[in-house]
């Protein structure tokens, strides 16, 4: 590389897009803001190649070789120079970042015998994001180990540049002005419990055959996302009932399913660009039935996730970054005014998340190599659990991870599947 | 035809990239040259600034109607006293000027800015050479308004005419035209500033304002730049003005005082600019540390 090319990437610099903006304001050691992914291989992993492999494919992702910077009016992303280390795993993963020992960088890249785990901060990309990257460190990684794979479809190499869609924000690109506002529901029910220790982080994944599961929800006639969205909601219900006798006290249960705003608009983007849709119960009208749930969750689902409804939603959160009066004050003051809105237009309207990312594919030649890959939420001091879920081969992996001591919610999610006669597998970091 | 391999439409031959992504179209084969597009394409045109400051024509019948009353009952009440037109020239001439400001341009078939405001400027010029002729001297006291009204007009018409195509010579124009009102206006009142004050001053803004047009054709001066490079025209002017001030007032030109702090001021931002322009790097940071 030439001393001018140097120069200019040191120069380069990003706004945050619009999901990332809250984000390095709320950080804390409860709302770590982190979230990850992991790929286990056949084979034990080598840290020097996976170092090797690292460094190879940074900088076909320059928009992720970033560090966190303060400006007067707003936190940007510029070029970190500094090169990324590879770390040893972790008991509690989604830790908070340290930027001495991450050298400034908003991602990490852990390993533990077969394991590779990559660690993002939500302030540069969300899960389909991380998973391209993921895919990509991971064909890097058996390329350097002496693999020979030829077939790269889905994946992003070294061999082409970054393409300049990559680097958008496509809440900007697509951002309507003056719709109308969404409606925002009251606050959900939250789970009671006391917290763990700062640092602790329990995570509990559930291996279900993806054939029983979808021949389920098959059954219900529902999708997959649906029918864990009911399964879940049901279980907070329950929850709910336990815990709170009087029925005038109940409050709504509301979960928040992300949805991948790529499928819905024309985009490339490798950072964040998804949003959310809220379906939701009222326990105060009576008991709802698992059918009923059901019914609910598929029907709000097939009449928010569109263009229309979640332009709502996207024009709401980019109107506000767009207004002057936003945009004049200082960040100093922006930052005491950040945790409260992530507070009153995130956690405290749903009582919990469900994020799934679908079935993730690869290259059949990269396939026999991988054995599984999974999704971990990241964790939240008010709704204390959330749920990720990701497709690998013939296996769905259920993630959950949970700031409380009592494993209430996962429970009774995996009790249930195992009562419908779905075959379940535990895993836990306990 | 082509599909757009994003949003997966189908596309009409002739388009480069799809309209609803903005990707390329990739094309194996170049489709025959001489299929017609669906729609012709758009010619710019240019069109010409049309003020609507036009009542409609109800709205002139109707006022025409109004002032023809008081019009009326003036003549009449003046003509029975006086059995002559004495005091009522005013009113009724009033009443004249105001119906041609309102009505004119109604009347006209097309009222551009420009037309409306030479017929509207003349027959205010023609109301007061009136009044002051029928009060006993021709160009009396109507001297400094009709004169400020024709200045104002031929402002309006160097800017109309010349535009942004000519602005050397609409600098060149306006300072002729402006010398030649503030000598007038000096004739008229009998004194002696228009030499050693007017002039000066005039001619120091004149050479300013060209310097700064033909300087603000360099790179160095595009941009936020071009800010500096007025400042340090204002800068210079102020320094002129206050020494060409303190001659005709004090005798002595040197004793500058408050032109210096302007100048104080003025200088180090535009060299700040400067700067910005010239160096890149230091752009660069001033963007990522204070966009909003």
């Amino acid at each position: 590389m030439t001393g001018t090319e140097h120069r200019k990437k040191d120069r380069t610099w990003y706004r945050l897009d619009n999901a990332a903006i809250l984000y390095p304001s709320i950080q804390s050691d409860r709302i770590s803001t982190m979230f990850r992914l992991s790929a286990t291989l056949t084979e034990n992993v080598d840290p020097s190649v996976l170092q090797a492999a690292l460094n190879k494919i940074i900088d076909r992702f320059p928009y992720y070789r970033v560090k966190l910077s303060r400006g007067l009016f707003w936190y940007y992303l510029e070029h970190n120079p500094k090169t990324p280390r590879v770390e040893k795993d972790v008991q509690y993963p989604c830790g908070r970042l340290s930027p001495v020992l991450n050298r400034n960088f908003l991602f990490r890249v852990r390993y533990y015998n077969r394991r590779i785990a990559v660690e993002f901060c939500h302030a540069l990309t969300d899960g389909t994001g991380a998973v391209t990257f993921l895919k990509s460190l991971v064909y890097q990684y058996l390329k350097e180990a002496g693999k020979k794979l030829t077939d790269k479809t889905g994946i992003l190499t070294i061999d082409e540049e970054p393409d300049e869609q990559e680097f958008e924000d496509s809440y900007n690109r697509f951002y309507k002005p003056s719709l109308p506002l969404p409606e925002t529901g009251e606050p959900a029910y939250h789970i009671k419990a006391k917290l763990v220790r700062k640092g602790i982080y329990y995570v509990i994944t559930g291996i279900v055959p993806m054939k029983d599961i979808l021949a389920k929800a098959k059954e219900f006639n529902v999708s997959l996302t649906v029918f864990l969205t009911a399964v879940y909601i049901d279980a907070m219900q329950k929850i709910q009932n336990r815990h709170v006798t009087n029925p005038r006290k109940k409050k709504p249960i509301a979960v928040s399913v992300p949805v991948n705003m790529r499928n819905i608009y024309p985009s490339k983007t490798m950072r964040n660009f998804s949003l959310f849709v809220v379906p939701r119960i009222d326990p105060r009208l009576g008991d709802y039935s698992f059918e009923e749930i059901l019914k609910i969750v598929h029907y709000s689902m097939m009449t928010e996730i569109n263009e229309k409804s979640i332009s709502r939603q996207l024009s709401r959160n980019v109107g506000g970054q767009r207004n002057p009066f936003v945009r004049i004050i200082p960040l100093f003051i922006k930052r005491l005014f950040f945790p409260v809105l992530y507070r009153r237009l995130g956690e405290n309207l749903f009582s919990g998340t469900i994020s799934n990312l679908g079935l993730i594919t690869v290259p059949d030649e990269m396939a026999q190599y991988i054995e599984r890959i999974d999704f971990t939420p990241g964790p939240g001091p008010v709704n204390k659990t959330g749920c990720s879920v990701t497709g690998f081969k013939d296996k769905l992996y259920i993630t959950f991870g949970r700031l409380t001591h009592e494993a209430e919610l996962e429970r009774i999610f995996f009790t249930r599947l195992r009562k419908m006669g779905i075959h379940v597998t535990i895993e836990s970091n306990v | 035809m082509p599909y757009c391999v994003m949003c997966g439409v189908e596309l009409e031959n002739k388009l480069k990239s799809c309209p609803l992504c903005n990707t390329p179209v990739y094309l194996p084969s170049e489709p025959d040259g001489d299929s017609q597009k669906p729609y012709p394409e758009r010619t710019e045109k240019r069109r010409t600034f049309y003020v609507n400051l036009v009542p409609s024509k109800a709205f002139v019948y109707l006022m025409t109607f109004v002032l023809i009353i008081p019009l009326i009952v003036c003549l009449m009440i003046d003509i029975r006293r006086n059995s002559t037109i004495t005091w009522s020239f005013y009113p009724v001439s009033s009443i004249i000027l105001a119906w041609i400001l309102m009505a004119y341009p109604a009347l006209m078939k097309r009222y551009s800015f420009i037309k409306v405001l030479t017929i509207d400027i003349y027959s205010i010029v023609l109301f007061l050479v009136s009044l002051d002729a029928y009060s006993g001297n021709l160009l009396n006291w109507s001297v400094y308004p009709v004169a400020s009204l024709l200045l104002i007009w031929v402002y309006f018409l160097l800017v109309f005419l010349l535009g942004k195509r000519h602005p050397f010579v609409l600098a060149f124009m306006a300072y002729i035209s402006t010398g030649l009102y503030l000598y007038l206006v000096e004739q008229a009142t009998g004194s002696a500033w228009f030499f050693d004050l007017a002039l000066p001053i005039i001619t120091l803004i004149l050479v300013l304002t060209l310097i700064t047009l033909a300087l603000s054709r360099f790179s160095l001066f595009k941009g936020t730049a071009l800010f500096g490079l007025i400042f340090c025209s204002i800068s210079i002017f102020c320094i002129g003005t206050e020494f060409v001030v303190n001659r005709f007032v004090f005798g002595n030109g040197f004793s500058l005082f408050w032109s210096l702090i302007v100048t104080g001021v003025l200088l180090p931002a535009a060299i700040f600019l400067f700067f910005v322009r010239k160096n890149e790097d230091f752009r660069i940071y001033l963007q990522k540390k204070f966009h909003i």
